[in-house]
């Protein structure tokens, strides 16, 4: 054989395996067949009334050409929703400012007449004063002296026995 | 400018709508309808969906930008559009869609519209077995033929995802024949 002259080269070389393409189209229609086993297979089986794509034009035109005013559902749950979520944000807003402490905002007179509303006793308003409240600045000391006879007086007037004792 | 830019700009222009949509009519029902069909099975419901679809079109043909083609665009509100109405059913019935469906593919054999043999409904029952959107691949790949490329413009999905999608289908499909 001549080497390396590629146009002398018109045989690529392939080959097929004995009686091949007499076989060929035995082959083939045995496969055709075995497709054909199931027909139908390619149909999905429904049908339709009769005429029925000549007349849904007529009904798709006439729809379109009624009341072209968007239906709103009655049983749509969107306004519910909306109407929910507008009055929960109304009694947050209302909890918010009614449960404000007023802090600043109390007077001294309403405290007074709370007080007084209240008819705490001397003894009450004393158990409610913290050490850090008795502050000797805010005692006025007069001059006045206890006399005897008057201490006297008042201490058996005013204590027990027991306590004194104590 | 393509002769479909054209029938776009005649269906939104208000002089020429009705004429163009009535063409739109012609062009694309009956495919729009064997489309919806297949998802939805029964006749009244398809019909139902139809129109719906038709009607969203039409009122909603000015938002169109001609991004995908008309078809396309066409496909994908009627596939919605027969989720949606599966849902409903589903949720009137109180039952989840896929039992909406197999309740109405057990309702087919009483079905007028529905002339199948036995292996026709056997595949019916096979494909509403499927997840649903792998019922909406096989439908479009198996009965309607369309290409991969146009799938994934319609729904919106990669043509990989489609293909493993209908690939798996496929073998559920013929499992689930074989055992019944």
């Amino acid at each position: 054989m001549k080497k390396g002259n590629l146009h002398n080269i018109n045989d690529p070389g392939f080959k097929t395996p004995e009686n091949y393409f007499e076989s060929f189209e035995e082959n083939f229609m045995k496969k055709l067949e075995g497709t054909e086993s199931i027909p139908n297979l390619n149909d999905p089986g429904f049908t339709v009334p009769k005429d029925y794509f000549n007349l849904v034009d007529d009904e798709i035109f006439n729809k379109l050409n009624k009341d072209d005013t968007p239906v709103i559902s009655l049983n749509s749950r969107k306004p519910v929703y909306y109407i929910a979520g507008i009055a929960a944000s109304i009694v947050l807003i209302l909890a918010i400012f009614i449960n404000k402490p007023f802090g600043d905002e109390i007077s001294v007179e309403m405290v007074e007449a709370y007080l007084e509303d209240r008819d705490l006793s001397s003894y009450e308003l004393a158990e409610l004063l913290l050490d850090s409240d008795l502050l000797e600045e805010d005692f006025v000391i007069t001059e006045t002296s206890f006399e005897e006879d008057n201490l006297e007086s008042y201490l058996l007037e005013n204590s027990e026995i027991e306590l004194i004792i104590e | 400018m393509t002769d479909e830019s054209k029938f776009i700009l005649r269906l939104k222009d208000p002089k020429s709508k009705e004429a163009a949509f009535r063409e739109l009519l012609q062009l694309y029902k009956e495919r729009l309808y064997w489309h919806i069909r297949k998802i939805v099975i029964s006749h009244d419901d398809a019909d139902d969906v139809l129109q719906n679809t038709f009607i969203k079109v039409y009122r909603s043909i000015d938002k169109f930008k001609g991004e995908s083609k008309l078809f396309s665009w066409l496909y994908r509100i009627a596939t919605n559009e027969s989720i949606t109405h599966i849902n409903k059913n589903a949720k009137r019935l109180h039952i989840n869609n896929e039992e909406q469906k197999t309740y109405a593919i057990d309702n087919l054999t009483a079905d007028v519209y529905f002339e199948g043999d036995e292996i026709q409904l056997k595949l019916q029952q096979a494909i509403a077995s499927l997840p649903e959107k792998q019922q909406i691949v096989f439908n479009m790949k198996y009965f309607d033929e369309i290409k991969y490329k146009d799938m994934a413009d319609i729904l919106e999905t990669s043509e990989g995802a489609l293909k493993a999608s209908y690939h798996i289908a496929v073998k559920k499909i013929e499992t689930y024949l074989t055992s019944n």
